[in-house]
């Protein structure tokens, strides 16, 4: 896990810088805020991509991570929580509040969505993908959360228990039953059990 | 199988990549399905990054302008409501004369865009203003050269140059009065208004053709103007306004070589169309509004702009007769027209006693005056709102009718206004 000013000069200096940057944020230091958008939009634009349905839902919600954290800037409380873990937690949120409200969509914007441009995506493992992300539905939230964060961001089963503020036990349990719930989504698809 | 036995095994087989020699045949079979999930997981990884880089500007141009909107400060830190301006501005437009339909279209040129506008130094690339220019959900008038057409019927659309970049235009639903889309061919100049959708696909719902053979215009570069010096004014040549319709903005060329990018209020943007019709080609100036975040500044037109189009891009003006849910029912001068407010309709609203949320909720506005821009619906006649201005009531008008009761009481009102 890397936090934006995190260098390799050593964990304390990287600490430091950390806090710095997120004592710079909490002020609403605007280069701080593009550092920190820059370190870690990517990261989690991909921890919400196979949770929602698309690629410009993941954009969307993955710049409201950003406007919703800035906004709750004086709120934050950056002794021992990481920034990536406040975007993740606040991704979280989000990404749950996204899907409650899709669920409540209407008719008309169905319609809308019918007659949106739709995505050119001719890649080959879009299949695969559009697969992992209709599994990915069938997991629970916590499920997601850690194949999200192990696999696709490439968390160690240490990062990743600081991120979900759990256990490295909890950890490695659930990734153990995420991934075989996923298996039994995709087999489902056609990809088996193994 | 012991679970936290298994737990170890499957992050150490997760980790490594190898299954423990240690694991019993059931452990590995197991094991071999995780790693499996895993891989697959991991295989798409790549191409989720390409896709989160690729969608890494349009981002952070949204955060830029979040971030130029609300700066350290600011009491809230989320879009600010709609301005009310002591002079009321609709009551300008509206009061003592009528609305002229001008529909005036301009021949403006160039750049499709807006966003500039709140580009900050380390953001004024041209992908990234792109980018700004077609911010999902806002209603944009911009101009440019056809570049290539392609498909038929709904799925026709075009590729548009502008000094702004390029950008892809969906003409599949025009407005009945606007041009053929099948007619549209590579070389011609146009004007479209429309939202911008999905993809940043701009979904046309009218587009005017304004000359042909014209050479393709060059990619600028805008400035975003944040601190106001005297005098400055210019010719806008992009107009938009926000999703919510709490700001819009213009770029405006300045004649000196300058080019801007201005965020202005709510009020300037209603004034703009309203009173023009459209605002491109308009000349206007720019200038400072008291007690307005920095960086949000009052544009007032100077100039109308050059009429061409016939009018087709200008606003369905005149008085809300009744209202049923969505639908409004307004006396024009050209005669009844129904129109419909659709979610992404956005609402700029004066001084005039009501608020968004009241109207989303239903708040009457019959015997309001009104001005809408939208697409006419070639099967229905309706006019799907793009943009809905709602005025004052009429200065002692006639009262205003109970909803449901139009007959009368709208000739009594269309009498008060005239």
């Amino acid at each position: 896990m890397s936090d934006a000013g995190v260098g390799n000069e050593g964990a304390e200096s990287g600490r430091d810088d950390a806090e710095q940057l997120a004592r710079r944020a909490v002020r609403r230091d605007r280069d701080a805020w593009g550092e920190i958008f820059e370190a870690h939009y990517q990261s989690v634009y991909t921890f919400v991509r196979y949770r929602l349905q698309g690629a410009a839902e993941a954009e969307d919600v993955a710049a409201q991570v950003f406007e919703v954290a800035y906004r709750g800037a004086d709120r934050f409380d950056y002794r021992g929580v990481p920034i990536e873990g406040w975007l993740i937690g606040i991704a979280r949120n989000l990404a749950r509040d996204h899907i409650k409200k899709l669920g409540r969509r209407g008719y008309q914007e169905e319609i809308d969505d019918l007659n949106a441009p739709a995505e050119p995506d001719a890649a080959p493992s879009v299949d695969l993908r559009n697969d992992l992300e209709a599994a990915m539905h069938h997991l629970t939230e916590d499920q997601q959360t850690v194949l999200s964060l192990r696999f696709l961001l490439d968390r160690s089963v240490a990062e990743t228990a600081v991120l979900m503020d759990r256990s490295e036990d909890a950890v490695k349990n659930l990734q153990r039953r995420a991934l075989a719930a996923m298996q039994r989504a995709l087999a489902g698809s056609g990809y088996g059990e193994g | 199988m012991d679970t936290e036995r298994m737990d170890e095994l499957a992050a150490e087989a997760l980790a490594t990549g190898r299954i423990p020699a240690d694991a019993t045949a059931d452990e590995r079979e197991e094991i071999e399905r995780l790693l499996a999930g895993a891989r697959q997981l991991r295989a798409t990884r790549g191409a989720v990054h390409d896709e989160a880089r690729a969608s890494m500007p349009v981002a952070r141009a949204r955060f830029e302008r979040f971030v130029a909107a609300n700066p350290p400060g600011h009491a809230h830190a989320h879009p600010a409501p709609v301005p009310v301006k002591r002079d009321g501005l609709l009551a300008r437009l509206f009061g003592g004369h009528a609305l002229a339909r001008t529909a005036a279209v301009a021949a403006g040129i160039a750049a499709l865009a807006v966003g500039g506008v709140f580009l900050s130094q380390s953001f004024s690339g041209v992908e990234t203003a792109n980018a700004l220019a077609l911010e999902e959900g806002d209603y944009a008038q911009a101009s440019g050269v056809v570049a290539s057409t392609s498909g038929e019927g709904a799925a026709r659309r075009l590729e548009l140059k502008s000094e702004f970049g390029a950008v892809v235009v969906s003409v599949g639903s025009l407005s009945a009065e606007s041009v053929d889309p099948a007619s549209l061919k590579a070389g011609d100049s146009v004007v479209v208004e429309g939202t911008v959708g999905a993809g940043r696909v701009i979904a046309a719902t009218a587009v005017v053709r304004t000359a042909v053979a014209v050479d393709l215009p060059r990619v600028v570069k805008f400035k975003e103007l944040r601190e106001l010096r005297d005098g400055l004014a210019g010719k806008v040549v992009t107009f938009t306004i926000s999703k919510d319709g709490t700001h819009g903005v213009v770029l405006v060329d300045g004649g000196d070589g300058n080019r801007y990018a201005v965020k202005m209020d709510a009020g300037s943007a209603a004034e703009l169309l309203e009173k023009l019709g459209t605002a491109l080609g308009a000349r206007v100036e720019i200038v400072h509004q008291e007690g307005a975040p920095r960086g949000v500044f009052v544009v007032r037109p100077v100039s109308a702009a050059t009429p061409v189009g016939g009018g087709v891009l200008g606003p369905v003006t005149g008085v809300v007769v009744s209202r049923e849910a969505n639908v409004l029912l307004v006396r024009t001068d050209r005669g009844p027209v129904t129109v419909v407010i659709r979610t992404d309709t956005r609402i700029l609203l004066g001084t005039n006693g009501l608020t968004l949320r009241g109207f989303l909720a239903g708040e009457t506005v019959a015997g309001h005056k009104i001005a809408v821009t939208g697409r006419i619906e070639k099967a229905t006649g309706n006019l799907i709102a793009d943009v809905v201005t709602v005025g004052p009531k009429p200065v002692q008008m006639a009262p205003v009718p109970p909803e449901g009761d139009e007959a009368a009481p709208a000739e009594a009102i269309l009498e008060a206004v005239a």
